[in-house]
């Protein structure tokens, strides 16, 4: 095997940084920061970020990257400030997520949580989302479901009573999928 | 005096108005912003008073909150293609859990990292650790021989158990000696019997008889009374529940 130039050689422990610094959690919250790569990375660290996709997609893994706001022509200070995940690329079967040990009744609240909530801009009353799923499951189950998915990131309650999504779900689940997989499942069943 | 209080309360009013919509995510077009501010435009032309210009800079603040919602309102509905919530809501209702489920995990890409310890779980550890109530430091009455007791305590121990054996036999003689013609001993007046400052011992000395099986506590659920049923033999039970007897100040309650 020929040997490494210092150049690749560099290039590789940048790589290799990259990926711990994605993969181990430093914080509260999984993830960086883009400044914290910056630090670590160099300035150039946005293109340490794109090899890293590119290596990670044979394996079906990605790069995402979640700005503070949205925003159409992200700008170097909006790469900085954003939080930077390894995610999947393609969505798991349901099969394979029961497998991993969720419930098909908890991942079905936080469905019927998420799309209520993105189907009214973000936030909803809690006691909405009660009376909607008290109809399927018990009372109890689906609090302890929200209280599970409150912990995990994934919905905020701000303490009055109003629902909103959390960080997690954003990062994680595509709006509009979520609400089309909805849709299509209806109109399979109409049909 | 009385046209600036209404002038006042029509703005708190508006101001309410704006703030309930902002706090409640509803929709943000339910609002008529421009009677609102048309509102204010007639109420700042009437009034020059100090404190109704300040509400009214708040409520023209809320309302450009409100119309800033008006926007986020609009990409979100063009994001979440353009359906209402009601429709969804009927759809989730009609859907059985499954088909919820599967409908998630499609739209699902969790997200990979592995979980360690890090500073921060340790500050909040040291945080949970310091806020713990002090406790006393055990006499040597307290330690258990597990505990590592040297060699030379152990007979000092075994005359502990000794005596407490001694004191429950004693205990228990007591009771047999005191029974009534029904064959049974009022609870308060036996723990009672050498005055306020053995009552913990005596109650205590009558919880090991029970729980061996000398004797048995019944408690009249009308009247609160218990009285104690001892046992020459001892009696093997099929059921056993506990009873929670208080002691404050040297007194029982019960």
């Amino acid at each position: 095997m020929s040997e490494q130039k210092p150049e690749q050689s560099t290039a590789r422990k940048r790589l290799q940084t990259a990926m711990a610094m994605l993969l181990f959690t430093s914080h509260r919250l999984p993830g960086v920061r883009g400044y914290e790569l910056r630090r670590r990375l160099g300035k150039n660290y946005l293109k340490v970020i794109e090899t890293l996709n590119h290596r990670l997609e044979p394996m079906g893994l990605r790069v995402k990257i979640l700005f503070e706001t949205v925003v159409e022509q992200p700008g170097e200070e909006d790469y900085d400030r954003a939080r930077y995940f390894i995610t999947l690329a393609e969505p798991l079967t349901l099969s394979d997520v029961v497998a991993a040990g969720w419930r098909v009744d908890e991942l079905a609240v936080l469905a019927a949580a998420l799309a209520l909530l993105f189907s009214r801009g973000g936030k909803a009353p809690r006691k909405d989302l009660m009376e909607l799923l008290e109809a399927k499951m018990p009372k109890w189950r689906v609090e302890s479901a929200l209280e599970k998915f409150m912990r995990r990131g994934y919905l905020v309650d701000s303490g009055d009573g109003v629902l909103s999504v959390g960080w997690r779900a954003v990062a994680e689940v595509d709006q509009k999928q979520l609400l089309k997989a909805l849709t299509d499942l209806q109109t399979r069943e109409i049909t | 005096m009385t046209s600036v209080k209404v002038a006042r309360e029509e703005l708190e009013r508006l101001i309410a108005l704006c703030e309930a919509v902002a706090k409640s995510g509803t929709d943000p077009y339910n609002l008529d912003v421009k009677s609102m501010l048309s509102k204010l435009r007639s109420i700042l032309e009437k009034f020059r008073n100090a404190e109704v210009l300040v509400l009214d800079a708040e409520t023209l603040y809320r309302i450009a909150v409100v119309v800033a919602l008006q926007h986020k309102w609009l990409k979100d509905r063009a994001n979440s293609l353009f359906l209402d919530s009601q429709v969804i809501a009927l759809k989730i209702a009609s859907s059985d859990k499954k088909s919820l489920a599967a409908a998630f995990v499609s739209s699902w890409r969790p997200i990979l990292y592995t979980e360690q310890l890090t500073i921060h779980m340790l500050n909040i550890g040291l945080e949970h650790f310091l806020s713990l109530p002090t406790r006393g430091e055990k006499t040597a009455g307290e330690m258990l021989p597990s505990e590592g007791l040297a060699l030379e305590n152990l007979s000092k121990t075994f005359s502990q158990y000794e005596r407490l054996e001694e004191d429950v036999r004693r205990i228990h003689g007591e009771m047999l000696g005191a029974r009534d013609v029904d064959g049974s001993v009022d609870y308060l007046g036996f723990v009672n019997a050498e005055g306020p400052s053995k009552v913990v011992e005596r109650a205590f000395l009558t919880a090991f008889v029970v729980s061996e099986g000398y004797a048995d506590l019944k408690k009249n659920p009308l009247t609160g009374e218990i009285r104690i049923i001892p046992y020459t033999e001892k009696v093997k039970r099929s059921s056993v529940s506990s009873l929670v007897v208080t002691v404050k100040g040297g007194e029982l309650v019960v």
